[in-house]
């Protein structure tokens, strides 16, 4: 258990030694999010907007944004770029030589990396966001809740992350960083929310576990949904961390099959 | 133009060596379609609930942001690569490669190394170009197509610009990537009509860092908008110029650092 | 009219100097100390067309810092160059026309395109005729084996057939002056053999001129009867090289993995070879160089018998210079 807490640690100091890196991530993301910003107060200038869920005020797109951002600031981790890396050059037979479970131990550079993308890029966002912006603040109860679903959240997009990285073992091209974040574009309600999707991408939106990692998140600390909903939505996150979970185990092995056999 | 000669001869080669490799070819040009198509779909999603946007309809945002895509492409597919691989080449010293040409340094870099990705984004682009033409009740005239031309060309101009700008860094800083980031980020700003910013950002995006002639002055003077809200009303037809200009300077910033690079070595 | 007249040259790096501890960084933000070093501290000499020079010294000796002034691709603290009839760093475009360059650590070839393909390029790139191109391709492929891999993309090949495809890079529009920066580092002695030969061969029909830099003098034996020796950034010797062995340093060693059986190493003696240890399948060689040149045993060797590995060992130019140092003393 001990060394799993080392790994963390020596992940949040490699932070330190990429720091220019996560400072150009925390600009990067405030000028997506200036550009967020100014993009629904023109959207919604003529005043608030009826869709099927209710009414949506500039104040409520305000607050989504900032909260999408910081979220995003969680979820944006490299880990398939590591191991399509890792697995290219073969530095993969130094990480299964050592005694330690491999998917645990990418998960602990990870948390590593979110620990310190918390304190230099999420902070940066939430000061501004509450001082500057003027954001919703929510209840203690829903707020308990979004953490709740934030957390599995950061869970889920490990595992989808980790699956992907494994498709390196076969096929090395490197495509799969792009299709998650097209996919993320499109159906996570990361930068739209859901409330505004045609009919067919909302379909589309809930076979995938993406909606559940902004979408969910962010409404629940808005308040926006149904206590019913936010239940079945929690309970769908632990049914996609299952799935994910098995398939993850699944591939595992045969991947050390393919490489016990194949080598190189 | 004997350099034109030699570029198409190294891209023959590029070429071959692609077709050799038909079906990870093919997934690479599907990746770089869906890549593309992206963009449009948010904004399409977008505006298909919202009508417009500052008064911009969706085929107009359409126009807006393609014309940064074509530019982008065109910039991209000469100057991406040789910029990205800048730092290390100056920290590993292979840019002494470079200065042993009988060249100029800046062009022998561009001809190692075209990004052939980027030509998807011309292609589809000059697709995204008849669509939208279809779709508006804009008077199109042959002053008009002359202009855009002329238009995405300053438009390439400024984004090649940009990337020079930042391989230029490498001469004196190790992190180039970062900086690339960075500078690169102002193009999130082009993405929808800059009459939604501030007038600071505005600003900026005009006198600063040219990104707003990129596609929102050339666009506004297409589309015939009402030029009410612009700094004055000339700035429409600004891009070729300010295209030319800013590459200069970008050019002679590239200078300097070759000249620092031929004092110090690597 | 020497082709390559040097005077005074000089080249000073300014190296920021940290100073100790916490309160050291801190005054460090505000009065940045530098530490000047001379990477070349007063070197002058001239060179003939069609002489092949040797230009050897430790690691860190300012060798590679003096060819890339000559070169044109850095500009010297103080001095003059002259290359030619022009200043190579004035005219770094017009000079690049008339010079071949290899740099052993690094490649000049694009990465992922054939051979062939780089040299058509360069071929583009520096005018030349299309019977000179195939006149040399040809001469490259007899004697570099240069056709055995010339479809094969830069990244296949081995590091002595990418030094043979930089050579040939590099005498496409023959150039009256070739720069080599140690070109055979990192190769097998048979390879190295091969491209000294080629060297020689160039000088010989092209009267081109060359300058050899390195720290191997194996390297230089074969090829110049000049020798240049530099340390810290100064030329310590300018003359014959026979005459640097004699005085200095000549003992040299050969140990070689053998596949077969010599039956007779008499020969071996006859021929001048102080002493000859055989044991199994392993011989090893000793010998003065003066007396007999290593590439005349390696020759021998490789007739008589079939070698799996053959390593020489040479009076280290550290050991050269050392001496010298001490004989001044």
């Amino acid at each position: 258990m001990k060394k799993y807490l080392k790994f963390i640690q020596i992940s949040f100091n490699n932070g330190l030694a990429y720091r220019v890196e996560y400072f150009v991530g925390t600009f990067r993301n405030l000028v997506i999010l200036l550009v967020q910003l100014a993009v629904w107060k023109a959207l919604l200038t003529a005043g608030p907007v009826t869709t099927g869920s209710g009414v949506v005020t500039l104040r409520e797109m305000t607050t989504y944004v900032v909260i999408s951002s910081m979220i995003g600031t969680l979820l944006t981790v490299d880990v398939i770029f590591n191991m399509n890396d890792r697995i290219r050059n073969g530095q993969i037979g130094m990480d299964l030589v050592k005694p330690v479970n491999f998917q645990t131990y990418t998960f602990c550079n990870m948390l590593g990396q979110n620990m310190f993308s918390f304190l230099f890029q999420l902070l940066p966002i939430l000061v501004i966001g509450v001082i500057f912006v003027g954001i919703e603040l929510p209840s203690i109860f829903n707020f308990l809740l979004f953490l709740v679903t934030l957390i599995n959240a950061i869970v889920i997009m490990f595992q989808m992350n980790y699956a992907l990285g494994l498709v390196a073992f076969w096929y090395m091209r490197g495509w799969q960083s792009t299709i998650v974040w097209i996919l993320n574009r499109l159906f996570s309600g990361r930068y739209i929310p859901l409330w505004f999707f045609p009919p067919i991408l909302v379909t589309i939106s809930y076979f995938l576990p993406l909606r559940l990692m902004y979408f969910v998140p962010i409404s629940i600390y808005l308040g926006t949904m149904a206590p019913l909903d936010c239940l079945y939505s929690i309970l769908q996150q632990f049914a996609w961390m299952l799935v994910l979970y098995g398939m993850t185990r699944l591939m595992w092995r045969a991947a050390i099959k393919k490489l016990v056999i194949q080598g190189g | 133009m004997r350099t034109l000669r030699l570029s198409l001869r190294f891209y023959e080669a590029t070429i071959k060596s692609m077709l050799e490799y038909r079906l990870t070819t093919l997934i690479d040009i599907l990746i770089m379609i869906i890549n593309f198509s992206v963009g449009y779909l948010s904004t399409w999603v977008l505006l298909s609930k919202f009508r417009s946007i500052q008064g911009w309809t969706l085929y107009e945002v359409f126009l807006l942001f393609n014309i940064n895509m074509v530019a982008s492409g065109i910039s991209g597919f000469f100057f991406s690569e040789p910029m990205r691989t800048m730092e290390q080449m100056v920290q590993q010293g292979e840019f002494d490669m470079v200065l042993i040409r009988p060249m100029n340094p800046l062009v022998f870099t561009l001809i190692g190394r075209p990004n052939f990705s980027s030509i998807a984004s011309l292609i589809l682009g000059a697709g995204v170009f008849v669509l939208c033409f279809t779709h508006l009740a804009i008077h199109i005239t042959m002053l008009k197509i002359v202009f855009l031309l002329a238009a995405i060309l300053g438009a390439a101009l400024i984004q090649a610009a940009i990337l020079v700008i930042v391989g230029t860094i490498s001469f004196w800083v190790v992190k180039n990537t970062a900086t690339l980031s960075l500078l690169n980020c102002f193009n999130n700003f082009i993405d929808y009509p800059i009459s939604i910013y501030s007038r600071g950002i505005q600003a900026f995006l005009t006198f600063v860092l040219p990104f707003a002639f990129v596609n929102f002055y050339p666009a506004h003077y297409f589309l015939d908008k009402a030029g009410g809200d612009l700094f004055f009303p000339v700035i429409q037809y600004g891009t070729p110029v300010v295209g030319i200009v800013f590459f200069l300077l970008a050019y002679q910033f590239w200078k300097v650092g070759v000249n620092k690079y031929e004092s110090t070595g690597s | 009219m020497p082709i390559i007249k040097v005077d005074n040259l000089y080249k000073e790096y300014h190296q920021r100097k940290g100073r100790e501890g916490l309160t050291g960084a801190f005054k460090d933000l505000f009065n940045r100390q530098f530490k000047t070093v001379k990477a070349v501290d007063g070197v002058s000499f001239s060179i003939e067309k069609g002489e092949i020079v040797g230009y050897i010294g430790p690691n860190g000796a300012g060798k590679s810092t003096t060819i890339k002034m000559l070169i044109g691709i850095l500009v010297p603290s103080s001095g003059k160059i002259d290359v030619n009839g022009i200043e190579p760093y004035k005219h770094r475009e017009l000079n690049a026309k008339r010079i071949g360059v290899v740099f052993g650590q690094r490649t000049q070839l694009w990465w992922d395109i054939p051979v062939s393909e780089t040299l058509s390029l360069m071929r583009y790139i520096y005018d030349v005729p299309e019977q000179q191109y195939l006149e040399n391709l040809k001469i490259f492929s007899d004697i570099l084996g240069l056709d055995k891999f010339y479809h094969t993309p830069v990244r296949q090949l081995s590091l002595g057939q990418r030094m043979r495809a930089d050579i040939s890079c590099a005498l496409l529009h023959n150039p009256d002056i070739l720069y080599l920066d140690e070109p055979t580092i990192g190769l097998d002695v048979v390879v190295k053999e091969r491209i000294r030969e080629f060297i020689r061969e160039v000088n010989k029909s092209r009267n081109t001129t060359i300058i050899l830099a390195t720290h191997d003098m194996s390297d230089i034996e074969r090829l110049s009867s000049r020798v240049m020796v530099v340390n810290s950034g100064k030329i310590m010797y300018d003359g014959n090289l026979n005459t640097l062995k004699r005085r200095y340093g000549t003992e040299e060693t050969i140990v070689a993995d053998l596949l077969g059986r010599i039956d007779d190493t008499s020969e071996l003696k006859s021929m001048g070879v102080d002493k000859i240890i055989y044991d199994n399948n392993k011989i090893t060689i000793k010998y003065d160089s003066v007396k007999i040149n290593s590439s005349t045993v390696v020759r021998w060797l490789v007739e008589k018998v079939e070698t799996k590995d053959i390593s020489i060992t040479v009076t280290p130019i550290e050991d050269v210079i050392r001496k010298m140092y001490a004989a001044r003393n």
